[in-house]
């Protein structure tokens, strides 16, 4: 058992190492350019609209019980949520099909690891680390969003204001990461459509799963009147996470169960494929 | 001796062509063999199936393990080389220790880095920016460092040059064999490893043609640099392959008594690449 943990936390560390460039350099990247967009506006704004937009975003959070004032930081997070959407889309494509492109394929398979631990290490690793990464920029992106806010919280008579911005950021970050996860597990048959075509392409993994699926689901309108594949590839999968008690709802849901139970037969396929595509 | 690998009536095919053909393989535990063929006879088809790797029709047995049914576990016995680009470009010689390290429980990280230490690799550098030698003496290490009962190498020196090749087997044969461990090579370069081998097998259009260990081969066959009275003697004899050589007729004989020979000029076993090309090209009435 201790040799399997250990085993599936090399495979994580491995998929980090090797997507750090997609995980970490391309995010920083972006909350860098936002951060510098901030500047740049408030710069460009006249002082009085500045002094006008200050007091009206630390007057709403000064006034707002902290628990109700996630909902703030959490809005200010969502430039976020495309980059975290397109780090998926892109992750999930090549995570099956680059090292059978480039041949690794073949050392990897000389190691005592399952073509299932590989699947799931994918899986895990897109579900639950690369949200980790993205809620570390968030947090970052929020922090420097709270400390230009927090001195007009101060004038305007609230304690203990740099604690309770940092608080929010933390807050918001933490939220944005479950929203990210959430949506993760929500988005499963989509993790799984493109884990499996990541595992059959021999070539545009991406072209493949986009095209098949749209004939899929013009063929759902068609024959069976329903929209769930559009729905589901739209990838707004559940947008109703605007604070802590939205998540037990979630998680909790016949959509999340038939979420589950659709990914996992499309991630079976893409382990059987993984085995099976020579 | 028992063996290490059975296999009876395996069958693969893609499409319209039949990669495999039937192939009945039986190799003892702490031998070497060579798996010999011309391109497309269907080696690394025939490894791929040994290593789980592709599904195939028949039985098959490696290392008491069926491999399309427990390949991660196999992969505990065996190790493999699969030519020499497979490392991941993207990693440095020292994760890749950590890498393996962490997955397989038989991996020995201290015998690895002596065995590093001999090279000039540079733990730092990305895979990608190493010669093609450099990176087969890293595979190498990696799986020299490995407590495998079986080492599979496919072609494992191909496009490397002969300094490289020869350290390859060099260090094969004096740092990891044995006599315990088994070695399966498949490669095109038969004289460079033909001084390891103790067990040939020939393979053609997905059949085994040939199966039997180096003694029983320099027992059966037999070339005959012929002396140029005897040469219609000789060929009288059939032989199963004749060529010109420096203007003088060389013939291999397959189960022809060496006292019926020894008149007709010098006799040597001949060479594995010789014999290959002879079994392959010769008289169906030869094959034994």
């Amino acid at each position: 058992m201790r040799i399997e943990v250990q085993r599936f936390g090399a495979l994580l560390r491995k998929e980090v190492r090797e997507h750090a460039n997609l995980f970490v350099i391309t995010p920083s990247v972006v909350t860098l350019l936002l951060i510098l967009i901030m500047i740049l506006t408030i710069i460009a704004l006249p002082e009085s609209a500045e002094r006008v937009l200050l007091e009206q975003s630390a007057g709403f959070l000064a006034d707002l019980p902290l628990r109700s004032a996630v909902v703030v930081p959490l809005l200010l997070s969502m430039p976020f949520v495309p980059m975290l959407f397109l780090t998926w889309i892109i992750y999930l494509t090549v995570c099956l099909y680059q090292d059978r492109k480039d041949r690794s394929f073949l050392f990897w398979q000389s190691m005592p690891v399952s073509d299932l631990q590989t699947v799931l290490s994918r899986v895990v690793t897109a579900v639950f680390i690369i949200p980790v990464i993205a809620a570390g920029e968030v947090l970052l992106w929020l922090v420097v969003t709270m400390i230009y806010i927090t001195p007009t919280m101060s004038d305007l008579g609230v304690s203990f204001a740099f604690l309770k911005a940092l608080l929010l950021a933390l807050d918001g970050a933490l939220l944005f990461y479950c929203f990210a996860w959430l949506n993760g597990l929500l988005l499963m048959p989509v993790i799984g459509w493109f884990l499996l075509f990541s595992a059959y392409s021999r070539r545009v993994p991406f072209l493949l799963a986009m095209g098949s699926a749209v004939i899929l689901a013009l063929l759902e309108a068609w024959l069976l009147n329903s929209v769930y594949i559009g729905y589901r590839m739209s990838l707004t999968a559940h947008e109703g996470v605007f604070g802590w008690s939205d998540i037990p709802a979630t998680l909790f849901s016949y959509d999340m169960l038939a979420a589950l139970l659709l990914g996992g037969v499309l991630l079976a396929g893409a382990t059987l494929m993984r085995r099976f595509n020579d | 001796m028992e063996n290490i690998i059975a296999t009876r009536g395996l069958e693969k095919s893609y499409g319209r062509l039949k990669a495999l053909d039937g192939v009945d393989l039986a190799v003892s535990a702490g031998s070497i063999s060579g798996l010999i063929g011309p391109n497309g006879a269907g080696k690394t088809t025939t490894l791929k199936a040994l290593l789980g790797l592709i599904d195939v029709r028949g039985e098959l047995e490696v290392a008491g393990m069926d491999p399309r049914a427990a390949r991660h576990r196999l992969m505990d016995e065996v190790c493999f080389i699969a030519d020499v680009g497979t490392l991941p470009g993207w990693m440095t010689s020292r994760k890749l220790l950590d890498y393996v390290e962490a997955v397989h429980s038989r991996f020995d990280r201290a015998r690895a880095e002596r065995l590093l230490a001999g090279t000039s690799i540079p733990a730092d550098k990305k895979i990608r920016a190493l010669s093609k030698g450099m990176i087969t003496q890293l595979h190498l290490s990696v799986v020299m460092a490995i407590d495998a009962s079986l080492l599979v190498l496919d072609e494992p020196t191909i496009g490397l040059d002969i300094m490289y090749r020869k350290t390859f087997y060099d260090r094969l044969l004096n740092d990891y064999y044995d006599g315990r461990r088994t070695i399966v090579i498949s490669t095109h370069q038969v004289e460079e490893i033909e001084y390891l081998l103790t067990h040939l097998l020939f393979i053609d259009k997905g059949k085994i043609v040939l199966d039997m260990s180096v003694q029983e081969m320099a027992e059966l066959y037999i070339e005959v640099a012929v002396e140029p009275a005897q040469r219609e003697r000789a060929l009288s004899l059939r032989p199963m392959h004749q060529r010109e050589l420096l203007e003088q007729l060389v013939c291999i004989y397959g189960g022809v008594a060496r006292d019926r020979l020894e008149d007709l000029g010098e006799l040597r076993t001949p060479a594995v690449a010789d014999l290959f090309v002879a079994r392959l090209t010769g008289d169906e009435n030869h094959e034994n």
